[in-house]
């Protein structure tokens, strides 16, 4: 399939734990910036105090991810900021595809 | 599609951390599913994949001492996987090639096998384009809000003039991205007020969508699972946080159970047999008048938030979709309420 008018059929995500360290952005009233960007909420408030110390990690053998103290979790802060509305990586829409 | 069974096997291709997945994966273990859940970062450091018809056929995934006869799958959720990995050592231009020969051999032994899959993703790549999905649900008879879909600063002045209502300001693709690697940030749609003025020629930098503001009695979120809807009402304008865009705030205000119209089930199916979509995530507007309007259909929208919230059993009913064999059949439609 060509990916001139869709993307690639095998979509690839970025990882939600690691690897995308937020800067500080542009400034949204740049003119060069598509329109989008001067509605879009700024990233560059992350306040790395609030990272989990220890976010949990994989455990390959039971294939689910596993979480100090139990339970579930709906995300865990870290350094990536992924397209939720709280600054946080709980994720209630579809902005990370 | 027919009762869930324990015969085959079910793949899920995600991320490690993934809590859409988690729970499902726990459902498919206690109705005693097989389930191989991997990234496709796994390749090719850590994930052998052969498929051969030498001395008969076969297609085999191993990873982890797991040797996955992919002929036996039963269902293939294709969630978040992240990209192939092909370590340090080798070049950029030596990775292109490999990612590309990665892409065709995967992808396409893949493709061959004849289970459920939700969703296909070369189906996905062209379901999630929004001005396709309007097409379709108009020429289905569903309500749509007005729609301009352009790079002309022009056209979007001429529309803003001649406005007599609100208009919003909607991406294509949900959050913009930062700086490359970055997630995208957060993009809400957004009524578009005099400011709009200072910006209008960034309007020429790429496609932009205005829509209609629509008046809101209550919104609906839909998701599809199979045959399988989940009408969940939500009150978006009790806050201002969710009166434009409900995704405004985290702890949602939900409504009581509404069940949907037979006329808007029937539509809504048409739609998902149109895109050939398993699953999706639907967002609908109804007005005060109990009139529903379409906005769009997430082919990979996130659903578990309300599985936590509202108890919903929706992490049964993805894995019995994923146990089920065979190729997915679209039929009569059940709705659950909460």
């Amino acid at each position: 399939m060509t990916t001139t008018l869709v993307r690639h059929p095998l979509r690839t995500s970025l990882s939600m734990t690691s690897g995308h360290e937020t800067i500080t952005p542009l400034d949204g009233d740049n003119p060069s910036r598509p329109l989008a960007y001067a509605f879009a909420a700024s990233i560059a408030t992350a306040d790395h105090s609030e990272i989990e110390d220890d976010p949990g990690f994989y455990n390959e053998e039971l294939q689910v991810w596993e979480i100090p103290g139990g339970g579930y979790t709906m995300g865990v802060r870290t350094l990536t900021t992924t397209g939720g509305s709280c600054g946080c990586d709980c994720v209630t829409d579809d902005a990370c595809f | 599609m027919g009762e869930p069974s324990n015969d085959g096997v079910v793949l899920i291709l995600t991320q490690d951390f993934d809590p859409t997945v988690d729970p499902v994966v726990h459902s498919l273990k206690a109705k005693d599913a097989e389930v191989v859940r991997v990234d496709l970062s796994y390749f090719p450091q850590k994930m052998y994949v052969t498929a051969s018809d030498f001395d008969g056929e076969r297609r085999r995934l191993l990873h982890r001492g797991r040797d996955v006869d992919l002929s036996r799958l039963s269902g293939v959720w294709y969630r978040r996987p992240t990209a192939f990995d092909f370590g340090p050592d080798m070049g950029e231009a030596e990775k292109q090639f490999a990612r590309n020969e990665a892409l065709q051999g995967i992808g396409g032994i893949l493709r061959a096998t004849t289970c459920t899959w939700i969703n296909r993703p070369d189906l996905d790549a062209v379901a999630e384009l929004k001005p396709y999905q309007l097409d379709i649900a108009k020429r289905l008879g569903m309500r749509t809000p007005k729609t301009l879909m352009t790079n002309d600063p022009e056209e979007v002045s001429a529309l803003l003039a001649r406005a007599d209502r609100p208009v919003v300001y909607k991406a294509f693709s949900g959050g913009v991205i930062h700086y490359p690697g970055s997630f995208p940030s957060g993009l809400f749609t957004t009524v578009v007020g005099e400011e709009i003025n200072e910006h209008l020629d960034r309007v020429r930098h790429t496609m932009c969508m205005f829509q209609e503001y629509i008046e809101k009695a209550y919104e609906v979120r839909l998701t599809v699972i199979g045959n399988t809807f989940f009408p969940v009402v939500i009150r978006s304008q009790e806050t201002d946080a969710t009166s434009v865009d409900w995704r405004g705030a985290n702890h949602l205000p939900y409504g009581d159970y509404v069940p949907l119209p037979e006329d808007l089930v029937k539509k809504t199916q048409l739609l998902m047999a149109e895109l050939d979509l398993v699953y999706a995530a639907l967002d609908f507007i109804v007005t005060p008048d109990g009139e529903y309007v379409f906005l769009e259909a997430n082919p990979n929208g996130q659903f578990m938030w309300m599985y936590h919230d509202l108890k919903l059993p929706m992490a049964d009913c993805i894995a019995d979709l994923l146990m089920a064999g065979g190729e997915f059949r679209r039929g009569e439609v059940t709705q659950i309420g909460y």
